[in-house]
């Protein structure tokens, strides 16, 4: 089926040249459309459920503060951290 | 210095209110409506189009536009000619969505570097739409000051869609990279038509 415009309320039809214009536009774009590898919902779904980076990284501080030698292992990390608890107390 | 308070009883018994001037409106000036349409286009100067330096502000509003192809983008386009109208300005764009599945299992706040657009045409408004019977786009776009010499001409649009069963909200903005007037605009999907919806033209007065 032809194809047309509406401009400004008027149908006017497509010219020989721009129905092989846009027979090659769509053509492209289906190209492109096909190569796209859909992101699966899971991977939404986690990333949605996950908690904060920032809560994340706090439970793994928690994790290394109750074994001496991951607090020697990731000393620098640790320390960064806890030099922030430090300096603001809970209810400081 | 005394306040005056308006309550319920002081409006009904009203009878007469002074008047305000220089309020502004927003005057309707085109409604197009799809029907398995390629293009919609609104050109200044025919068939009760303006699109000139009568108003500083344009508002396109998207009523339920339907696409004949799933997963088609709805792109924007503008043209600086008077009589040829070739749809062809140069924009750079900015464009990001959220979006909420209706399982409620995810949501995103996204922004992809696909979407955006540096020194081209094409623009997208919006992400892939669905043709499901009942999915649609509905929002809204401003246009400044499209007969600006002087400047760039800026747009800012605002859409919801429903897209196999997710809603997207998608943030789309930037300019047309010159300083001729913008006589026109053309919306068309990124493949195949729109089936159905309509566009409407307002001035900002």
């Amino acid at each position: 089926m032809a194809r047309h415009h509406n401009i400004n309320g008027v149908q006017v039809p497509f010219t020989a040249e721009e129905e092989a214009q846009r027979d090659a536009e769509e053509a492209a774009w289906a190209a492109k459309q096909a190569a796209i590898i859909p992101t699966p919902a899971h991977v939404y779904q986690r990333a949605s459920a996950y908690p904060s980076i920032g809560d994340q990284l706090d439970m793994l501080w928690h994790s290394i503060d109750q074994n001496t030698e991951l607090k020697s292992k990731y000393f620098t990390f640790y320390e960064a951290i806890k030099s922030v608890k430090v300096k603001y107390p809970k209810n400081g | 210095m005394s306040i005056v308070k308006l309550n319920n009883q002081g409006v009904k018994n009203a009878t007469a209110f002074g008047s305000i001037s220089s309020l502004g409106s927003m005057v309707f000036i085109k409604k197009l409506t799809a029907s398995s349409s390629a293009t919609l286009s609104f050109v200044d100067g025919a068939n009760g189009v303006v699109l000139d330096d009568t108003y500083k502000e344009y508002l396109f509003t998207f009523n339920n536009i339907h696409p004949a192809t799933s997963g088609a983008y709805l792109y924007f386009n503008g043209t600086d000619d008077d009589s040829s109208h070739s749809f062809d300005v140069v924009q750079t764009t900015t464009h990001f969505r959220a979006y909420n599945f209706e399982d409620d299992s995810a949501r995103i706040l996204q922004y992809l570097s696909s979407f955006d657009t540096a020194q081209g045409t094409d623009s997208r408004i919006s992400s892939g739409l669905h043709n499901d019977n009942d999915s649609s786009l509905s929002g809204y776009l401003t246009l400044f000051n499209p007969s600006s010499t002087t400047f760039v001409k800026h747009f800012i649009s605002n859409t919801n869609y429903e897209q196999g069963a997710v809603s997207i909200n998608s943030k789309f903005a930037g300019y047309f990279n010159t300083t001729a007037d913008i006589t026109g605009v053309q919306f068309k999907m990124s493949s195949g038509n729109m089936d159905a919806g309509d566009i409407c033209l307002y001035g900002i007065a």
